[in-house]
Parts: C-alpha cells; sequence; structure tokens
C-alpha cells in the first residue's frame, strides 16, 4: 500500500516533470523559429541553400597531359606551397594520367574532392568538423578538426591532405594551419561572394585556352554544366561506391 | 633614533609606497589606432568585451551556412586595425605592440587565430572604395540599433547588460519578455525603435 501510494506520489512528480520539460520544448521551439526569422531579416548575404548542388564536370579529351594550370592555380589561390617536401606538401587537385592498357587510350585528368552527396569523409568524422554544406560542398570546419585523419583514411579519392608544419602567409580568404586535414573546397570563398564566380581552377584551365573543367550548378537544368551533362554525359570515378559525386568526368 | 636616520627611513618607505601606488593606477595596454575609419562595427565597449563571441558567432555561419559578408568578420578587423611599418609594409596584427597582441598581452590570453588565419590586411584593401565606407558609422551603434536583427538571443542578453540607458529594449529581460518579443517579432507589430538611433 505504501509503496503503491510512493508510485503514485512518483508518477505525479513525473507527470509534472513532463509537462515542464514540455514547456520548456515549445519555449525552445518559439526561440528556434525566432532565430531562423531572424536569419531571413539579413540583407547582406544569404546562406548556402539547398536548392543548388554545386559541381564540376571535367572534359578528359579537352584536358593536356602534361598540363597543371589548374593544380597551379588552386595553389596561388589557397596559398598551397608547392615547393614544400613531397612527403609532407598539401594537395588539393592531383594530375592523373591514364593508358587502358587494352585500346592504348590515353587520357589525362585532374583529380580533387569529389563533393560526394553521401560522403565517407563526413561518415567517418568522430567530431563533426567533416561536413557537406547545403548546397553539396563538402568542407572541413578546421575549427572543430582534431587531426585525427579517419576522413583520410576513408576518402576513396585520396583527396585530403593534412597540414603537418606551422604555415605562415596564408591568404585571407583561405585560413590553413598545422594539424588539420584539408581538401578542395570548390572555392567557396568565390562562389559565395559574388554570382557567376568561378574556382580558381576553372579559371586556370580556361586561361590556358583547354576549358576542361566546367563549374555550375547540377540542380539547375539550364546551367551550362547541366546542359553537357544531358548532352554528352558524364561518369563518376568509382561510381559503384554509389557515391553520387558532384565532380563528374566526361570522356573516361 | 637620531632624527636623520629616521627621515632616511621615512623617505626609504615613501620610494616604496609611490612606487606601488605607480603599479597599480597602470592605465593597461597601448592599443594603437585603427589605420582605417573611425568607427568599428560596434561600439568599443562591446568590442572590447564581446569580440570573442561574435566573432564566434559569426564564424559558424559562415564556415557552415556559407553566409559572408557580415560584418564581425576576422578578416575586417585585421584590414582595418593592422598597423603599417615606415616602409609602408603592412605588420603582422600579432606582433609585439600591435592591435591584436598588445591587449591581449596585457590580460595574458594567447591568440590562437593567427596560426591559421591572416594577420596581413587583404591586398589592396585601403585603395577600394570600401574604406570610404567605414569613415561613415556602418554599422554603428550597431547594438544599440537593433540588436534583434544582428544577434542571437544568447548575445542579446549579453549586450544587454552593457546597456547603460534603460531604453525601451530593456523589456528583452526574463522569459515574459522573450515570449513577448517573440510574439511581435512573428506577427510583424511594430517593435520597439531607440528613437536616438534612428
Amino acid at each position: 500500500m505504501q509503496s503503491s501510494s510512493t508510485n503514485n506520489k512518483n508518477s505525479k512528480a513525473q507527470q509534472a516533470r513532463r509537462r515542464f520539460l514540455q514547456k520548456l520544448g515549445l519555449l525552445g521551439a518559439a526561440a528556434d523559429s525566432y532565430t531562423l526569422l531572424e536569419l531571413q531579416a539579413k540583407t547582406t548575404a544569404s546562406a548556402a541553400s539547398g536548392d543548388k548542388r554545386w559541381g564540376l564536370l571535367i572534359d578528359t579529351s579537352k584536358c593536356a597531359s602534361g598540363c597543371d594550370a589548374c593544380v597551379r592555380g588552386c595553389n596561388t589561390e589557397h596559398g598551397i606551397d608547392a615547393s614544400d617536401s613531397d612527403l609532407t606538401r598539401a594537395q588539393w587537385i592531383r594530375k592523373i594520367d591514364l593508358k587502358d592498357k587494352l585500346t592504348g587510350k590515353e587520357s589525362s585528368l585532374p583529380v580533387m574532392c569529389q563533393h560526394c552527396d553521401s560522403a565517407p569523409c563526413v561518415d567517418v568524422c568522430p567530431t563533426g568538423a567533416s561536413f557537406k554544406r547545403a548546397d553539396g560542398v563538402v568542407l572541413v570546419n578546421k575549427h572543430t578538426c582534431i587531426g585525427c585523419r579517419y576522413c583520410m583514411m576513408a576518402c576513396p579519392y585520396k583527396a585530403r591532405s593534412f597540414i603537418h608544419e606551422n604555415l605562415t602567409e596564408q591568404k585571407p580568404s583561405a585560413p590553413r594551419g598545422k594539424g588539420t586535414v584539408e581538401s578542395c573546397t570548390l572555392c567557396v570563398h568565390r562562389i559565395d561572394s559574388e554570382q557567376d564566380m568561378q574556382p580558381a581552377c576553372a579559371v586556370a584551365c580556361t586561361d590556358e585556352a583547354h576549358s576542361a573543367i566546367v563549374f555550375g550548378d547540377l540542380n539547375d537544368p539550364d546551367s551550362n554544366i547541366s546542359r553537357q551533362l544531358q548532352s554528352a554525359g558524364g561518369s563518376q570515378i568509382r561510381s559503384d561506391l554509389q557515391l553520387n559525386t558532384g565532380v563528374r568526368y566526361h570522356g573516361l | 633614533m637620531c632624527p636623520e636616520r629616521a627621515f632616511g627611513l621615512w623617505a626609504i618607505l615613501w620610494l616604496l609606497l609611490a612606487s606601488g601606488l605607480g603599479h597599480a593606477s597602470d592605465e593597461g595596454p597601448i592599443i594603437p589606432p585603427a589605420s582605417f575609419g573611425d568607427q568599428c562595427v560596434a561600439d568599443t565597449e562591446i568590442m572590447r568585451k564581446q569580440h570573442m563571441s561574435l566573432l564566434n558567432h559569426q564564424r559558424d555561419e559562415t564556415v557552415i551556412e556559407g553566409v559572408r559578408g557580415n560584418p564581425f568578420s576576422l578578416v575586417g578587423c585585421v584590414n582595418c586595425h593592422a598597423q603599417k611599418d615606415d616602409n609602408g609594409q603592412a605588420i603582422r596584427i600579432d606582433a609585439e605592440g600591435q592591435f591584436c597582441e598588445s591587449c591581449h598581452a596585457y590580460a595574458a590570453v594567447k591568440i590562437d587565430c593567427f596560426s591559421c588565419h591572416a594577420a596581413l590586411p587583404e591586398e589592396g584593401f585601403g585603395n577600394t572604395h570600401e574604406v570610404i565606407g567605414l569613415n561613415t558609422p556602418v554599422i554603428a551603434p550597431l547594438a544599440a540599433a537593433d540588436p534583434a536583427k544582428h544577434f542571437s538571443h544568447q548575445q542579446r542578453q549579453v549586450l544587454q547588460s552593457h546597456r547603460v540607458a534603460a531604453g525601451p529594449h530593456n523589456q528583452l529581460r526574463g522569459n515574459a519578455a522573450l515570449k513577448n518579443i517573440i510574439s511581435t517579432h512573428t506577427t510583424e507589430h511594430q517593435r520597439p525603435v531607440n528613437s536616438d538611433t534612428r
């Protein structure tokens, strides 16, 4: 009897607690909606939108073997010192030459972060530092990166680099530092800032008169990249992994 | 004790006291003035105490959401506050005696920003129209003007403690006031306006 009354009291206390927590939750929800409104009220800049999915289309028939303009463009843009030791230097884009043993066909292509829709690096990151933005760009939040390098192990494209040494003379638009992992950012600082801005690699490729790299919105059927994909097609590297990459290759 | 000796002792005591008092009235670090503009993105009092929380808040918005161009950016700090040497070369903002370092050394707080972020201003900053904008109070006095628009709830609460004048925004305090501001915000009623800032 006594125990049942104690139970009763307990359950009443629990109910009260539940009500209290519910109220708190409501208050929290109200506060959340308020924050959203607040964000919308911003006039100076807008957030990355899920309506877009940024991607690259690389035409390997236009990409010249021995040309590394995109790599140099990327290095200059992000202040990457290419003269560092091969063992430790950062590499956001690699040029790869392929030869089909059967047909003898040779092709050359740049490989960078493929900005996967279901990115393995995001899956394995223990701190949430490796993340995918609403517009599909996969980034490292270096403020939360602990440099464990799980993402580097998980990436099937070997797209990420770890910074081993202290750096100086970073670019204002590209903060980089020792102890963190980094990779291609699709030049977010450029594409966020102004409309029709292209990533540095695409600009460098066009300047070299190859125009092998097309950047654009994969979700927009009228964008240059979507139209080219529709007419000429584009494949994913390691498509067997079904990662739905944002970087596509034509002519492989 | 002979009077000369007593005087000597007093003199020594005075000297000790005076030097002690000298330390007590230390006026703090010598912070170099900004190279551009005469109005920061928020009042000096707020910037001194809250710059890290303002920076952190905007940092997350920029890195995760891709919102760019808002006022509390580290690049913005460096652009305006980095000094130039006699040859016109920019000096690192974390170098000894410079804007960030002078205060941080005084407060014994290590700056971690510039192991990754550029400590020198953007190339060509100062030659563009942006600087002209800074001479007029861009977002000044930001917090007083419209805290609801620019800060998160937590930041508003912190900023509340800095507001000396009992303006209408002091209604923000407490949960009831929070509910109040939420309802006024969502139904788009006119919110209280601080007359002296608009």
